[in-house]
């Protein structure tokens, strides 16, 4: 056996140097040359006229002088008027669903929790509870289980208003929109419930199960079933608008809509059903672009600043590749130069979206945080355990649960994490977060349904009750 | 005398990057033209290939072209060029990889159990055998964990700088360091066996 080699800095440093006469090979330069020569720059842009860097500052300028004219007007008028009349306050929204929004970026609500988190209240249902979050509109807290039912707590209390049963396991997310309550079942039936309880509205029969969370599009709800359907119906009324389209493989995780598009993962549990991120017209349910993905499932899409971030690879036990890829939401064109990869190379979740950056969920422990331009690494974090599929992002701080029974915030700014991860004393595996009103709302695979908010001024780590 | 040469040097640059950022090609052509070997060289040391490494810098050329005009800090270029050769020799390294071979990353967990370099008996790696079995084990790495190994042993980028340009706390560079010369040390071994 030849003796090991002592891996020394001098070591490793004269075994990677380049030899002094290496210089860029001939022909590169102008191969640059013509590639620039057809790629448009980007650029800010007022009305079509080019912002360049000195337009920039006579516009800024122009902009002062603008506001300080306007200002002092104002001062004027209301020094000699009467108090102003205050506005009122913009319209309560009319959806809620998992992950924030339709766009599916992990942005909540909020407020973010304030002090110490600590155990608000605390309910059970009657069966487990997978990874979707609660859902948090008008003062309830909606949640589906695994055997059937659909309960709906009081935000403030936890008082439990009512619990109906669909008749068949849920593995679905719930949508709310227009105070019904969206949701498909595991006999491939979707219902819409009243969210103020009572006879269910409308059902429609879609024919395979429904592991997906539909998204509502001017009054048009898109529901994924897993024998890859996509479905539109009437949001109020439950009738089919047109023939279900037949996607590229089964749909198992939410749907996300932006603007008049939907977006949908479909793929498979085997390395065999390729991943494939599609986009369709809301309005005339035409496909407007396919991207391939990797074998295996293709995690929920989420949209931010016209890209589409979504994970590849999923559900499938044999050894590949788990990417997070980046597609220009008009064109599904690549958007970074490659997809990202952990380190670990194991499977990653698009956690949450937010202010430029992506924040991937890795199951080997770790929170990776993506620039959403160029998709290199910005920081990241030891989570320690594999997390919840999504994140929340509120006020600057990012949110996780994990399935060691944790709740860990991180403040986006500093990278500096806010205590140590407040342990939850809870039987199950917390699902994804909705962080309102400044609690964190979450269900668990033991069936609780969890209220925690803050209790006192600082954010250190001190375990929960 | 030098330092009056340097401080012409970035006059020249910095209005070269204003008419580069302004749409001006030609402009782009002189600033890459005199960056183009270095840029070249960082790609060819992540990549350890002649033709992944013209990919790489065409990739980040046409990258930085596009991305010009948001460039807020002019007088970080060079930083913010090497930072998007970097990233895109990662990315071809990790396209490549998969059709050559596996990867060994810094966290592997299988690796973990290979067995370590015996370390009573060491020898300095001073021969060209050794160097060449290095740059075998530097190989068969990833983009991300190879890109940190040239920028602090061939690129001597101290680590606070590689902090800077990457935006990780400086700790956190430290760690990836630490892990990526187990990983190496792990390579190395495979690469023997």
């Amino acid at each position: 056996m030849s003796t090991p080699i002592r891996l020394t800095d001098a070591a490793i440093t004269q075994a990677l140097a380049l030899p002094t006469d290496l210089r860029a090979p001939m022909g590169l330069s102008d191969q640059i040359r013509s590639a620039v020569a057809i790629t448009p720059q980007r650029r800010g842009s007022v009305l079509g006229w080019r912002v360049t860097r000195r337009r920039a500052i006579v516009l800024r300028l122009a902009l002062v002088a603008v506001a300080l004219l306007v200002l002092g007007g104002l001062v004027l008028i209301v020094g000699s008027r009467r108090p102003p009349v205050v506005p009122p306050p913009p319209p309560p929204p009319t959806t809620s669903t998992y992950h924030g929004g339709f766009e599916r970026n992990g942005l909540m609500p909020g407020p973010a929790v304030a002090g110490v988190p600590s155990v608000v209240w605390h309910q059970t249902v009657k069966g487990p509870m997978g990874a979707w979050s609660p859902v948090v509109l008008d003062g309830m807290v909606v949640v589906a289980d695994r055997s059937g039912y659909v309960s709906a707590f009081n935000e403030v209390t936890g008082d439990q208003l009512w619990q109906q049963s669909v008749g068949a396991p849920i593995n679905a997310g719930i949508t709310v929109n227009a105070g019904l309550i969206i949701v498909g079942d595991d006999a491939g039936v979707v219902h819409a419930l009243p969210l103020t309880g009572g006879a269910e509205r409308w059902r429609t029969t879609v024919g395979a199960p429904v592991h997906s969370a539909a998204v509502v599009v001017g009054g048009t709800a898109f529901v994924g079933t897993t024998d890859g359907r996509l479905w539109a119906l009437d949001a109020m009324t439950g009738t089919s608008k047109w023939a279900p389209v037949v996607t590229a493989g089964p749909i198992s995780r939410a749907i996300a809509a932006s603007g008049d598009q939907v977006f949908v993962g479909s793929g498979g549990a085997t390395p065999a059903e390729s991943g494939t991120l599609q986009a369709y017209d809301a309005t005339t349910d035409a496909l407007r672009w396919a991207a391939p993905v990797e074998p295996g499932n293709t995690s929920t899409p989420s949209v931010a600043e016209e890209v589409v971030f979504v994970t590849g690879g999923l559900d499938q036990t044999a050894t590949g590749a788990h990417d997070l890829f980046a597609f220009n939401a008009g064109t599904g064109k690549p958007a970074w130069v490659a997809p990202f990869r952990a380190p670990s190379g194991k499977t990653l979740l698009v956690g949450a979206v937010a202010g430029g950056q992506v924040f991937a969920l890795g199951t080997d422990g770790s929170m990776y945080v993506l620039d959403a331009v160029t998709g290199s690494e910005v920081w990241g974090a030891p989570i320690g355990s594999r997390q919840s599929p999504s994140a929340g992002v509120v006020n600057g701080s990012v949110y996780v649960t994990s399935d060691d029974r944790t709740v860990h915030a991180f403040d986006i700014a500093s990278h500096q994490t806010l205590g140590e991860g407040w342990p939850i004393a809870v039987a199950g595996v917390p699902g994804s977060p909705a962080i309102v009103d400044g609690r964190i709302f979450v269900g668990t695979s033991s069936g609780e349904v969890l209220s925690i908010g803050g209790s006192g001024p600082s954010s250190s780590g001190a375990p929960l009750p | 005398m030098e330092a009056r040469a340097d401080r012409s040097s970035r006059v020249r640059d910095g209005a070269l990057v204003e008419r580069a950022a302004g749409g001006d090609r030609e402009a782009f052509d002189l600033l890459i033209g005199s960056r183009l070997d270095r840029l070249y060289r960082l790609a060819y040391s992540i990549t350890r290939s002649e033709l992944d490494a013209r990919d790489a810098t065409q990739d980040a050329c046409v990258l930085a072209w596009r991305e010009l005009p948001r460039l807020r800090d002019r007088d970080s270029l060079d930083a913010w060029l090497s930072q998007i050769v970097v990233n895109a020799a990662r990315g071809v390294v990790r396209r490549t990889s998969r059709t050559r071979v596996r990867e060994l990353s810094i966290d592997e967990e299988t690796a973990s159990g290979l067995p370590r370099a015996e370390p009573s008996v060491p020898a300095e790696a001073d021969s060209f055998a050794d160097s060449n079995a290095i740059q075998r084990a530097f190989e068969r790495l990833d983009g991300r964990t190879r890109a940190l190994l040239v920028l602090h042993y061939v690129e001597g980028s101290p680590l606070a700088e590689i902090a800077k340009a990457s935006g990780s706390p400086l700790g956190t560079i430290k760690w990836r360091l630490s892990n990526a010369r187990k990983a190496l040390e792990r390579a190395l071994e495979a690469e023997r066996r």
